[in-house]
């Protein structure tokens, strides 16, 4: 026999890093549940599998829900069994599966709402769903409970959600399994679903891939952070009868690629065009890539807000979008020169700039910059980013004032000053 | 710019031609009474310098004399660094303006008009209004110069060129226009966002509306929270009922059955109890015949064995009253002969008592008689003691009262005779010698030769009676006297010695002092007697104080004798009988009556117990009598109780009993039997019934509000949980996420702008405060000057306005409240140092219409020192109403008429 074994698809997850862009992720991952349901009617699979997780909540929307029906309305001929994971438990009245919605479910779909026994493609499904969202309980204890009743030589998978109680690797309420539970609980296969990247367990074990075991956590078959890596897949089990290994197939269903890509801002111009040259390679998949930029290195508030504003537009075609400034923003120390000819005061206040971004931010004192007739008092620094922030001095924290805040000080700065240059 | 002259026609009083001037470059007066026109003056050549000549403006119509259409014309002569100017205006009706230069002594004209109106502010610095007459802030650095009579005492608003001039020359600070222009663009940066007093987000500004938006979002954001929440703990209440119900369900069925239960015994009880409630009566009843047969029968068995008792009792009664009748007789004879024994006893004693006290009066007679004889012995002895003593007294009386001291006395007075007159047979001649050293004499008295050794100078008497030789050794000063005084002191003290001793022994009847002193030894002697035959007296007066006592003893003794004796007329025999006689008869008579005593003791004690006896044994007899009337009594009453019972039972009374005692037994398995039918604790059944059915009520409701509530959760969670929080979240978030960076960058914006403008005011005012202490430090001397008080600073701000004066900044006087007078001369002081400070690029004029007029007299002098010392670097035009004040300084000058115009 042969099933999809899936889970943790958090449908509806918020992505609230990616603001505006986030609405996009959450409707790739349903794109991406059509993707393996179709692998899974491609392979003539006895049923797909979903253990645990299948939403982000209890309490999304009905239309996450709908839009989920709609999916495996597409696949009629592939049987859904879905287990109610530690977001999406079933906790009484108000959980998501007694949701009107589910009234109305394709006739492909069943919710292993109980614990129980379910025959389906002359297997037995051993089901340990979850009823609450943590617990210090074994949930396959429960599974060794069913098994109790004679197999009738009828091949037995077990499935839950939880955490595998690893010492150091997990919380203690957050459903703890015994690493080696298949073998306690004697299944063929356990089907588990928690952990959001692929992994293999035999009698307690890691198993190295390419390697059959009979735990199974096949992660979340779609990304869903940057640097995740083992995300974006589900597993194809074939069991040949009770007793014999499963073999286990590791098949790519993610929609979308997460890249981090680094940009050197003290070489602006190099950095630029090398950032260039790396988004027109995955410009032809722009849709399918979320793009992260690191800036970094030492640079002109000028420069920065140029390659910023840049950047908008550069990474504009792609699905989603974050820029982590890792920059230090100073001027440059011909900036200082020639701000100390035109005019000593303004010089002498961007030393007090710089000495209250120090005492900030902790942040390295810009070279060309001498300190030693700034602002020394802190009280004084005090009192001035006081009016500034309209607290009381005594209540004020020079910490409310942070890099980002300095970097657009500078650049105001240098904005006005080359307007007032022209 | 300095002032030569000004001249006017047709304004205000003066309708003719006036001047005033030439004006000194130093210190000038113009001193004259109020109302004569010095401010109009003044006055109508500012509008001259800075007035368009066109202008039709109240203040320029003002200068017309009062009710005229004249046209006032004004002219001005003034020099200034590039050279002397003459300005003339004439304004409404016929207005005219013309400047003129001195070129090589004469006028030349520059300008005509407005290009002559627009020369003059040229070389004045001054400008032109927008509208109307010129004001003080247009006329340049003259705002500054010219103290105008009647103005508030304060210190002009430093702005406009004019003030960026003078501030740029007193304090030297640069006017950065980078700066200037940096801080007002940050500063309307901030402004669009921020109110800059309090630095809140401005009404209507973005950073405001954004604000609002968040606020709205995470209220909601709040609320959906609020009801995911609420919906936890709906689900922890739902699943706490859930859980209940299935207790309450089970207690249910439980209570249930057992009420099932009870309630069947109870049923069963219900048909059995009057059964057994019959029996249990019979068997009562069974119980009390028993109880009173079996009383019956013990009641009479009890009767018959008291009936036995009593009857013994009264045998052994009977018996023991015939044994006391058989002792009473017994007793009665033992008594009478008792009786006899003692009678015979009394007797017996009488007899031997009479005979002792013969013997004893026997023995008293013969004891009284000795001892009269001893008496009459010891008289005998005692009488002539005293004789013998009363002798002795005889003789001693006899013998001159002499004493041992009297005898010392007279031996003392012979003795002194006796010296007396050896001394007076000694004394004859008498030599002193007296040698100057120590040397050797030898004197030969009466043959007799003697040695004597006398130290120098030491004097040495020799005495003699009749002859004395001396030999001298080598020689002295001999000196011879005659004895004849002191023999004749010596004999009168002898003859009153003499006299004395006489007329003592006379006194005393003896001769000589020897007789005198063996008289006395005699005397002593009899003393001693006396005291020995007293002592004999007493010895044999014994016991008795004297002899009259002893004699009265005696005679007593004598009579009791002689009573004795009658009384008893002894026989002649008993006479004979010596005392040791008596006293053995005595002594055989006493342990016989002792005896008899004793025998009358022991028969009266015995007798008395005999009759106690009898009494007992009748009291006895008497007792046993009336015991025995009473116990006949009791048998025959227990006679009669007997007789009642048999005639009761006629069958048997035992019989009766057995018959009884089967019919109880029965009566009880009769009950035992119909007990038994029941369930053991079948009297609580009824009420156990009620309570399980009330318990299995009470669950049942329980269980039913239970279920109830289950319900109600039920329903309420399922619409919760339809309402998909959890997205609405989600989304509140995102748009959360969304206004909160637009607010942030806004905010972040405006506080940039702010901090970099900030910053900017901050150095350019500290560089400002560098450079306003010179200027303070010239302030304050002046000031010091003016006041004579010199430990006050004087304080400026960076606007370069007096803040105020005082010894330091801690006790700075605000300018506010400083006196009215001290306002005047700091405005003065500050005055004179911007003047000063302008003179050196340019020559300046500085006009004080009367501005001293709270200005004590004593200041007025100070005053006038400073402005002396101020004329010699610039022009000063004082206007007042006092000559007196400035008499004696500077040049007066005075509003002359000139006729022509
Ligand atoms: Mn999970």
């Amino acid at each position: 026999m042969k099933f999809i074994h899936s889970a943790d698809w958090q449908l509806g997850a918020r992505f609230s890093q990616f603001g505006p862009k986030a609405e996009s992720l959450r409707q790739v991952r349903f794109q991406t549940l059509e993707t393996a349901l179709r692998k899974a009617d491609e392979a003539s699979v006895d049923f797909f599998l979903i253990a645990g997780d299948l939403f982000e909540d209890g309490q999304v929307d009905d239309t996450v829900i709908h839009t989920t029906f709609e999916k495996f309305r597409r696949f009629p001929g592939v049987p859904v069994f879905i287990l109610p994971g530690n977001h999406d438990p079933n906790d009484g009245p108000s959980s998501i599966w007694n949701r009107k919605p589910f009234l109305t479910k394709p006739s492909n779909v069943t919710v292993l709402a109980e614990p129980g026994v379910t025959e389906c493609g002359g297997a037995q499904l051993l089901a340990s769903p979850l009823r609450q969202k943590k617990s210090t309980i074994d949930p396959t204890l429960k599974i060794a409970e069913l098994a109790r009743q004679p197999a009738d030589g009828r091949i037995r998978i077990g499935v839950t959600h939880g955490a595998l109680a690893f010492p150091g690797k997990h919380e203690s309420n957050d459903h703890p399994i015994v690493p080696d539970a298949e073998t306690r609980t004697g299944v063929d296969y356990l089907a588990v679903g928690h952990w959001h990247t692929w992994q293999v367990y035999d009698h307690g074990r890691h198993v190295m891939p390419g390697t059959d075991g009979r735990l199974v956590m096949p992660g979340t078959p779609e990304p869903d952070a940057f640097e995740q890596d083992g995300a974006g897949h589900v597993a194809l089990v074939e069991i040949s009868s009770p007793q014999s290994k499963p073999v286990v197939q590791k098949v790519p269903v993610a929609t979308l690629q997460w890249m981090t890509l680094d940009l050197d801002c003290a070489d602006a111009p190099a950095g630029r065009q090398g950032l260039e040259h790396r988004l027109a390679e995955v410009k032809p998949a722009a849709d399918r890539t979320v793009v992260r930029v690191r800036l970094h290195g030492r640079v002109s508030p000028r420069v920065l807000a140029e390659t910023r504003q840049w950047l908008e537009s550069a990474l504009q075609p792609y699905l989603a979008q974050q820029v982590l400034d890792e920059t230090a923003v100073a001027l440059t120390v011909a900036e200082i020169d020639e701000i100390k000819n035109r005019s000593p005061l303004l010089a002498q206040a961007l030393t007090d700039l710089a000495q209250i971004e120090h005492l900030a931010t902790n942040s390295p004192v810009p070279a060309g910059m001498d300190l030693s007739q700034a602002i020394s008092s802190l009280d004084e620094a005090r009192a001035l980013v006081s009016r500034v922030i309209g607290e009381k001095p005594e209540k004020t924290d020079l910490t409310r004032l942070d890099a980002e805040f300095f970097k657009l000080a500078h650049q105001l700065l240098s904005q006005e000053l080359q307007e007032a240059t022209q | 710019m300095i002032l030569e002259s000004v001249e006017l026609k047709n304004v205000g009083p003066f309708r003719e031609t006036v001047r005033v001037g030439p004006l000194d470059p130093g210190l000038n007066i113009l001193a004259a009474s109020n109302e004569t026109g010095k401010s109009t003056l003044v006055k109508a050549g500012a509008r001259a310098l800075f007035d368009s000549h066109g202008g039709k403006s109240k203040e320029i119509k003002e200068l017309r004399p009062a009710g005229t259409s004249l046209a006032p014309s004004v002219a001005v002569v003034f020099r200034c660094k590039s050279g002397n100017y003459r300005i003339e205006k004439t304004f409404l009706e016929s207005p005219r303006s013309q400047l003129s230069q001195m070129v090589d002594g004469q006028w030349r004209p520059l300008g005509e008009a407005d290009q002559a109106d627009r020369r003059v502010r040229e070389l004045l610095g001054s400008e032109k209004p927008g509208a109307g007459a010129t004001k003080p802030e247009h006329w340049g650095l003259f705002r500054y110069l010219w103290a105008r009579q009647g103005e508030a005492v304060a210190w002009p608003e430093w702005d406009g060129e004019a003030a960026k001039l003078v501030r740029a020359r007193l304090a030297r600070v640069e006017i950065d226009p980078l700066i200037e222009r940096l801080k007002s663009s940050f500063w309307s940066e901030y402004e669009k966002n921020f109110t800059p007093a309090q630095g809140q987000p401005k009404a209507g500004g973005p950073l405001a509306f954004a604000e609002k938006e968040l606020g709205d979002l995470k209220a909601e954001l709040k609320e959906v929270r609020g009801k995911a929440r609420e919906l936890e703990e709906l689900q922890i209440r739902f699943q706490g009922f859930s859980e209940q119900t299935t207790t309450f369900e089970q207690e249910a069925r439980k209570l249930k059955e057992k009420a099932d239960e009870i309630g069947q015994q109870a049923r069963q009880v219900e048909l059995l109890l009057p059964e057994l409630r019959a029996h249990e009566k019979a068997l009562e009843a069974a119980r009390k015949e028993f109880h009173r047969v079996d009383g019956d029968l013990r009641a009479a068995r009890e009767a018959q064995d008291a009936l036995q008792g009593l009857k013994k009792e009264m045998e052994q009664s009977e018996q023991r009253q015939q044994e006391l009748k058989d002792a009473e007789v017994e007793n009665e004879s033992l008594l009478t002969e008792a009786d006899g024994a003692l009678q015979e006893v009394h007797h017996r004693r009488a007899g031997l008592q009479a005979e002792l006290e013969r013997v004893q009066g026997l023995l008293k007679l013969r004891r009284l008689k000795d001892a009269l004889v001893d008496l009459q012995k010891k008289l005998q002895e005692a009488e002539s003691q005293a004789a013998a003593l009363s002798r002795l007294q005889e003789e001693k009386s006899k013998i001159p009262g002499l004493t041992p001291q009297k005898l010392g006395k007279l031996k003392g007075l012979d003795q002194d005779i006796r010296e007396l007159d050896a001394q007076i047979k000694v004394v004859g001649i008498t030599m002193d010698l007296t040698p100057d050293k120590a040397s050797r004499v030898e004197v030969t008295e009466s043959g007799a030769k003697r040695s004597l050794k006398i130290q120098g100078g030491v004097t040495e008497t020799l005495s003699s009676g009749q002859a004395l030789r001396v030999r001298l050794e080598g020689w002295g000063e001999v000196r011879v006297r005659s004895g004849a005084g002191e023999l004749k002191d010596l004999e009168e003290r002898r003859r009153e010695a003499q006299a004395e001793l006489s007329k003592a022994l006379a006194e005393l009847g003896v001769e000589n002092v020897e007789q005198a002193a063996s008289l006395l030894e005699k005397r002593k002697d009899l003393d001693g007697r006396i005291r020995e035959a007293t002592q004999d007296l007493k010895r044999a007066l014994g016991d008795f104080d004297d002899l009259d006592g002893l004699k009265a003893r005696m005679n007593q003794s004598d009579t009791e004798h002689e009573n004795l004796r009658k009384s008893l007329h002894p026989e002649s025999g008993e006479d004979a009988l010596s005392i040791s006689g008596l006293e053995a008869q005595e002594e055989t008579l006493k342990p016989g009556l002792r005896d008899v005593e004793k025998t009358i003791q022991r028969d009266e004690r015995a007798l008395k117990e005999l009759a106690d006896k009898q009494a007992s044994c009748r009291e006895e007899r008497h007792l046993k009598g009336t015991e025995l009337a009473k116990l006949s009594e009791q048998t025959k009453s227990h006679e009669r109780k007997i007789e009642e019972t048999r005639a009761r039972y006629p069958e048997g009374i035992e019989v009766m009993k057995a018959r009884a005692g089967d019919a109880f037994t029965e009566a009880e398995t009769r009950v035992e039997s119909a007990r038994r039918k029941l369930p053991p604790d079948y009297e609580k059944l009824p009420e156990g019934n009620r309570r399980a059915a009330a318990a299995f009520g009470e669950a049942q409701r329980d269980l039913e509000k239970c279920r109830e509530d289950c319900q109600r959760l039920r329903g309420t969670l399922e619409a919760l949980g339809a309402e998909g929080l959890y997205s609405r979240e989600s989304q509140l978030l995102e748009e959360i996420g969304v206004k909160k960076a637009e607010a942030d960058a806004a905010r972040r914006r405006g506080w940039a702008a702010r901090l970099l403008h900030d910053l900017m005011e901050r150095r350019k005012q500290a560089a400002t405060r560098q450079v306003l202490t010179p200027l303070e430090d010239q302030l304050s001397s002046v000031f010091a000057e003016l006041t004579g008080v010199s430990v006050r600073r004087i304080f400026l701000d960076e606007n370069l306005q007096i803040r105020g004066a005082g010894r330091s900044e801690e006790e700075l006087l605000a300018f506010d409240l400083l006196s009215q007078g001290a306002k005047e001369q700091l405005m003065l002081a500050l005055r004179l140092a911007v003047a000063q400070a302008l003179t050196e690029t340019e020559p300046q004029a500085v006009i004080l219409d009367d501005v001293l007029a709270n200005t004590d007299p004593v200041r007025q002098a100070r005053v006038l020192d400073v402005l002396q010392a101020a004329a010699q670097r610039m022009q000063l035009l004082v206007l007042t109403c006092h000559p007196d004040h400035y008499r004696g300084v500077g040049k007066v000058v005075s509003i002359e008429r000139c006729g022509i115009p």
